[in-house]
């Protein structure tokens, strides 16, 4: 319906030079490619920039994992059990500036309620962080020998940024690791979410009559239940003997199965009004074949639209596998992923003493905030002549 | 020129420009006319021209990027004081006095009468709220109102139409609706923006009509902005020919169309389809309207101007050519044969 | 219109016999058989169960015969009896264990609901009429904020604020101590509802934020449309204005989002209920999925599709009151 407003809308009521409001830009404007245009526009969409910095960062974060992160996701310390962040520090509690930033040495005090001994950072103690330090040995993507991580303390004692879980685990190594699974099923679930929506929505919409029927109100059965519970319900299917593995791809492929609806229904409104579009309806008088429409005419015309519905599918893909494995019906351990991480931290005593085992969360934040900002960027940008608010 | 006494709305040395991302462009650029009491003006002119933007300037309904950079815009009316103008480039365009002026002494029609009306309230709703906000009315009484000015401007079964909506209306219909609602305030100079381009033929001849007998009913003054020569030639007593935010030509209907003497105006009046050209190919005018943002130097015609003067025209503005009291025309060409003041 | 709602209804009934459909093969899926989950619990409570005993549970439960014609006996104990069949857990009608519970989520989503729009529509209007203001901004960006955070660790986050600042019985369940086993009265509701924000706020967040950004950009649109102008034109004051036609008609929008803001929050529902404890379907429902007691877990999934399903038909007809384009068939 909104769709409808806004054609009324490109018969504005005066000519002036008010309502042709185009930049002032030379020919260079007027002649340059869709793409270079989309990229124009988006840089000048600060936040877009900004999320898809972020968006890369966390990507190389993933992708490097056994590098960036300075343990293993299991290697566990017997001594620093729940212990704070070591947050690295320029200027210390005398005042005095360091480079490279120093953190604080562990040491242990007993707590006055439940008189156990707990870990607690002393300040008198200051370690230098150092950039490229040896550390445990890793594979990376199980080929690359090495034992050089992104950075470390050259002294060899643990160093957990944010702190460690219950178990003694280093909780900024499992979170770097999770972003790999995180994403990975985030890409995986979008991939398939992608493949069955443009399959479905652009039967729906080239097509028409009732199979569009007929598939729409498919789409609206669907929309009518209640994602995560149906997520929950689904996942509960899954055999409880499957490995983690196996349940990882059954995770991932319900993640992506639920998904493809919103997908289908954009991917088909925009073929609906791109097949009125006056350039379409002049290549099918012009005899062009079905396969010639679609593939010179309406995919360049489509494929930023496309690339935007991706990118804001992406964020619930992320969540709601967050919200899954959060209640514990979607990954399992030793999987880790953002939602596994979080698990744990579903005992309000261990958050009320150790809040930084909800620091997984802030990731899982940063990535549905990055995407957002770079599909709302790419969205504006997708449509380069656009009229500019 | 009529005795001073006869001017209802004096615009002067009006420019209004639009800030857009740190360009500033002028629509208006330092204009002036005058326009009597039960009068119709017209003004014509391309898009862009800055014909619309002087309609908004003079009911302070800008868009909020524009700004009167000065110029004063005056209204002799009785209303305060006798013999006392409302300046109205002095009010600040949400003031309550505005708002008066809006509607009441003011009122505007404009090209698309579907888009005029809000989609969700009836046109009755619409009429009574201007007749309210005008004059001292119970709401049944205002109905009534609204009933019998939808019968003046020939709308059939005005009972049952008052409450329906914008859409159940066809376009001659709803432009009719739209002068009801002008009409509401009992205003003194009504400003139609091309009320009858988005119409069909026919049904503008009616609407053109009927302007035309109301005009005649009311003795309100109009100013009719309009692209269509043919459609002024039926309607406007003097006519006022703009041309990128500046007035190229004034005279009466039968200077301008008699005797043309801006390129521009003689351009414009050969793109009108007429009975005598029949079989004839329609002149165009050549080129396109400048962008505003590269406005050119000098007479801003002489990109397209057939009788350009090279290194005159492209550098200094033309001085205004007097043929009569009412007939003048910027233009280097005239400055021999009129008493030139440049 | 009558005909419209008449039509929306049939539509709806339609609907929701089809997510039955639709969740009762769901829930029909998991291998094994329930009455071999329900002799192990039983032996596990120390009961000696005999194979015979199975398949007399197996006939009882109705579960040796065909699936469809299990459907139609389910949806035939539902609709004469609104009995929604057996727990296998708790071996009681599926109703007798969730009945009081079911009217505690209905009330938590339509309370969050109400809450949801009576932030955004303001809020949203605020937002649009002073664009690019440092208020617009800030509302932007929490807005981004809102919608990026997941509802549960928003209730975590109460939560740790509760047990570390407030004390400790704060935000977790819906009534105060004195409430907890009452029966009904007019204290108790009162107690109910002072308790019922803190979950609407939880789970309303990203539906608000989502709210905000529709109304604004629909403000946005309509703020320059002709009809203000010409409204203005006629000396219509600024704020009648924009009350009676831009907001007026952004709210169509907005109504005809309150499906799927539903469905956002319905979906939502048990999550925020899990992690606040309270006393609504959500625990009931985490444990009948750990339990596989996939009667009571589709019936609650059908629970909370049925708000959905009925909160869509009531949007849409109230969608055609508001929009005379759409009563009068003009728009679809």
């Amino acid at each position: 319906m909104v769709d409808l407003l806004r054609r009324n809308r490109t018969a504005t009521p005066q000519t002036s030079p008010v309502s042709s409001r185009k930049p002032p830009r030379q020919e260079t404007f007027y002649t340059a490619s869709q793409w270079r245009l989309i990229w124009w526009r988006f840089r000048r969409h600060r936040l877009a920039v900004v999320g898809t910095t972020v968006l890369i960062i966390l990507i190389l974060m993933a992708v490097f994992a056994d590098f960036v992160a300075p343990l293993s996701p299991t290697s566990r310390s017997t001594t620093y059990v729940l212990g704070p962040p070591m947050i690295p520090v320029f200027i210390d509690d005398e005042g005095e500036f360091h480079f490279p930033p120093i953190i604080y040495g562990v040491t242990t005090e007993r707590n006055e309620e439940t008189l156990r001994r707990e870990p607690k950072l002393d300040t008198s103690v200051e370690r230098p962080l150092h950039f490229f330090v040896e550390g445990e040995p890793y594979r990376l993507w199980g080929i690359i020998e090495s034992n050089i991580h992104l950075f470390g303390t050259p002294d060899g004692e643990p160093l957990h940024l944010l702190g460690t879980d219950n178990l003694g685990r280093d909780i900024f190594s499992r979170t770097v690791f999770a972003l790999r699974v995180s994403l990975s099923v985030g890409l995986a679930g979008v991939f398939i979410s992608f493949v069955i929506g443009l399959v479905i929505g652009g039967i729906s919409g080239y097509f028409g009559g009732w199979i569009d029927f007929f598939i729409q109100r498919l789409i609206e059965l669907i929309m009518s239940i209640p994602t995560l519970p149906l997520w929950m319900t689904l996942a509960a299917i899954v055999p409880r003997d499957w490995n983690a593995l196996q349940s990882y791809f059954a995770i991932t492929i319900l993640l992506g199965l639920l998904g493809w609806t919103g997908l289908a229904r954009d991917i088909r409104s925009k073929l609906i009004s791109l097949r009125e579009e006056d350039y379409i309806v002049a290549a099918q008088l012009g005899g062009s074949s079905d396969w010639r429409i679609i593939t010179r005419h309406m995919l360049p015309a489509f494929t930023s639209y496309i690339i935007v519905a991706i990118s804001l599918a992406f964020p619930g893909i992320i969540l709601g596998e967050t919200a899954l494995s959060f209640l514990g019906f979607g990954l399992r351990p030793p999987v880790v992923s953002l939602g596994v991480l979080l698990e744990g931290g579903q005992n309000i005593r261990t958050i009320a003493q150790s809040l930084w085992v909800l620091a997984p969360t802030i990731f899982v934040i940063l990535i549905v905030l990055a995407f957002s900002f770079m599909g709302d960027g790419l969205r504006d940008a997708a449509d380069p002549y656009a009229e500019q608010r | 020129m009529g005795a001073e006494s006869d001017v209802l709305l004096k615009v002067e040395d009006l420019r209004v420009t639009f800030g857009i991302e740190k360009t500033v462009i002028t629509a208006v650029d330092g204009i002036s006319f005058d326009v009597r009491r039960g009068q119709i003006l017209g003004v014509v002119g391309e898009s862009g021209s800055g014909k619309s933007v002087t309609g908004q300037s003079i009911l302070r309904i800008l868009p909020k990027s524009a700004t009167i950079q000065h110029g004063s815009i005056r209204l002799f009316v009785d209303d305060p004081k006798p013999g006392d103008p409302i300046e109205i480039t002095r009010l600040a365009p949400n003031s309550r006095q505005m708002e008066r002026l809006r509607g009441g002494r003011i009122a505007m029609i404009f090209q698309e009468p579907m888009a005029s009306f809000s989609p969700v309230h009836t046109i009755g709703n619409q009429i009574i709220e201007a007749i309210l906000l005008h004059r001292r009315m119970s709401k049944a009484q205002a109905r009534q109102a609204a009933i019998s000015l939808l019968e003046r401007v020939g709308i059939a079964n005005p009972g049952r139409r008052v409450d329906q909506y914008a859409f159940e209306l066809s376009g001659g219909m709803r432009q009719r609706a739209m002068i009801a609602i002008a009409l509401a305030g009992q205003p003194d100079l009504l400003i139609a923006d091309e009320p009858t381009t988005a119409l069909d033929v026919t049904i503008q001849a009616q609407i053109l009509t009927l302007l035309k007998t109301i005009q005649a009913e009311t003795g309100m003054a109009i100013i009719f902005i309009t692209h269509d020569l043919g459609v002024i030639a039926q309607l406007a007593d003097e006519i006022v020919v703009m041309y990128l935010g500046k007035i190229v030509e004034r005279g009466t209907k039968y200077e301008i169309f008699d005797h043309p003497k801006h390129p521009y105006t003689v351009n414009l009046l050969d793109a009108v389809v007429r009975h005598e050209n029949r079989g004839q190919r329609l002149a165009t005018i050549p080129g396109k309207i400048p962008s505003p943002y590269e406005r050119p130097a000098g007479c801003a015609f002489h990109t397209r101007c057939t009788r350009k003067i090279n290194g005159v025209c492209d550098q200094a503005l033309p001085p205004t050519a007097h043929f009569s009291a009412t007939h003048t025309a910027d233009c280097v060409l005239y400055v021999d044969e009129a008493n030139a003041d440049a | 219109m009558l005909r419209m709602t008449v039509t929306r209804f049939i539509t709806m009934l339609i609907t929701l016999l089809l997510v039955s459909v639709i969740v009762f093969f769901l829930v029909s899926l998991p291998p094994g058989d329930f009455a071999e989950s329900v002799a192990l619990s039983r032996t596990i409570q120390g009961e000696r169960v005999t194979e015979e005993d199975v398949a007399l549970i197996r006939i009882r439960l109705g579960l040796d015969r065909p699936l469809g014609e299990r459907y139609l006996y389910w949806m035939e104990n539902i609709i004469t009896e609104g009995d929604f069949g057996m727990s296998f857990r708790y071996m009681t009608p599926v109703t007798d264990v969730i009945g009081d519970r079911m009217g505690l989520t209905a009330l938590l989503v339509v309370v969050t609901l109400l809450f949801t729009y009576a932030i955004a529509i303001p809020v949203g209007v605020f937002s649009a009429i002073y664009q690019y203001s440092l208020a617009d901004y800030i509302i932007t960006f929490l807005g981004y904020i809102g919608l990026a955070v997941p509802n549960f660790l928003m209730a975590l986050v109460l939560l740790y604020f509760s047990v570390t600042t407030l004390d400790v019985s704060g935000v977790g369940g819906l009534f105060s101590p004195e409430y907890q086993d009452a029966p009904w009265s007019l204290g108790r509701l009162i107690d109910l509802i002072g308790h019922l924000w803190v979950p609407a706020v939880v789970l309303g967040l990203s539906a608000t934020a989502g709210g905000i950004r529709v109304m604004r950009a629909t403000m946005l649109d309509e703020l320059n449309r002709l009809y203000v102008t010409a409204a203005r034109a006629r000396g219509v004051p600024s704020r009648r204005l924009i009350w009676k036609y831009p907001v007026r008609i952004a709210l169509n929008p907005i109504v005809s989002t309150i499906g799927w803001n539903l469905r956002d929050i319905a979906s939502g529902a048990p999550i925020v209920a899990i992690v606040l404890n309270l006393p609504d379907i959500g625990p009931v429902f985490l444990q009948s999925l750990l339990d596989q007691d996939m009667f009571l877990a589709g019936t609650l999934v059908l629970y909370l599709s049925f708000l959905t399903i009925v909160g869509t038909f009531v949007s849409d007809v109230l969608l055609a009151w508001l929009d005379p384009r759409i009563r009068y068939g003009v728009v679809k």
